[in-house]
């Protein structure tokens, strides 16, 4: 199965922070290189590592700010956008179907970057990526 | 001073255009990170 999606996985101990992705980009011109075994077995084995300390140490998911923006965006496009729909009087049925695909969309965004706190034992199968390794999309 | 077998993993750091290549070595007690080749964090446990 390719996948297609970018996971990171960010480290962070006494204000040091470090962020990996399993998608390598070197820049226009170059294909993008997912590499989603050697990410997933990374993360398995510092999880693992982590284990015997897993009362100090916060597993979390999600992303805080970006999470605020898609909620914001998804309640700010769920109060406005009916207001618009009058603009789409010849074409309602159109304007229905944005809307909702709009705001299912926001709300499906936002329930993945909440963030929540997870077991390092059982990391959950959404916070990895499945599958081979890929050449992906050409940047 | 790094433990010889250990695990050794080669990742990109994204940037807001293009990424940087990120070395993490999974050391006994801690994780050694090298990004581009520079001195970096050590995240002991």
């Amino acid at each position: 199965m390719m996948q297609v999606r970018d996971f990171r996985c960010r480290v962070t101990a006494r204000g040091q922070v470090v962020e990996i992705t399993n998608r390598s980009d070197r820049g226009v011109g170059h294909r993008f290189q997912y590499q989603n075994q050697a990410f997933s077995s990374f993360v398995r084995e510092l999880h693992q590592r982590l284990l015997p300390f897993q009362k100090s140490v916060q597993f979390r998911s999600g992303h805080a700010w970006y999470f605020r923006l898609a909620a914001a965006a998804g309640a700010l496009t769920a109060v406005i956008a009916p207001f618009r729909l009058a603009s789409y009087e010849d074409h309602l049925a159109f304007g229905i179907a944005t809307y909702l695909s709009a705001v299912i969309g926001l709300w499906v965004t936002a329930a993945r970057l909440r963030p929540r706190n997870y077991p390092p034992k059982d990391i959950p199968a959404t916070l990895l990526p499945a599958g081979e390794d890929h050449g992906g999309v050409v940047a | 001073m790094v433990t010889v077998d250990a695990p050794t993993y080669e990742f990109h750091q994204p940037k807001l255009w293009g990424s940087l290549v990120v070395r993490c070595t999974l050391d006994d007690g801690a994780l050694i990170v090298v990004v581009d080749g520079n001195p970096s964090p050590r995240f002991s446990y």
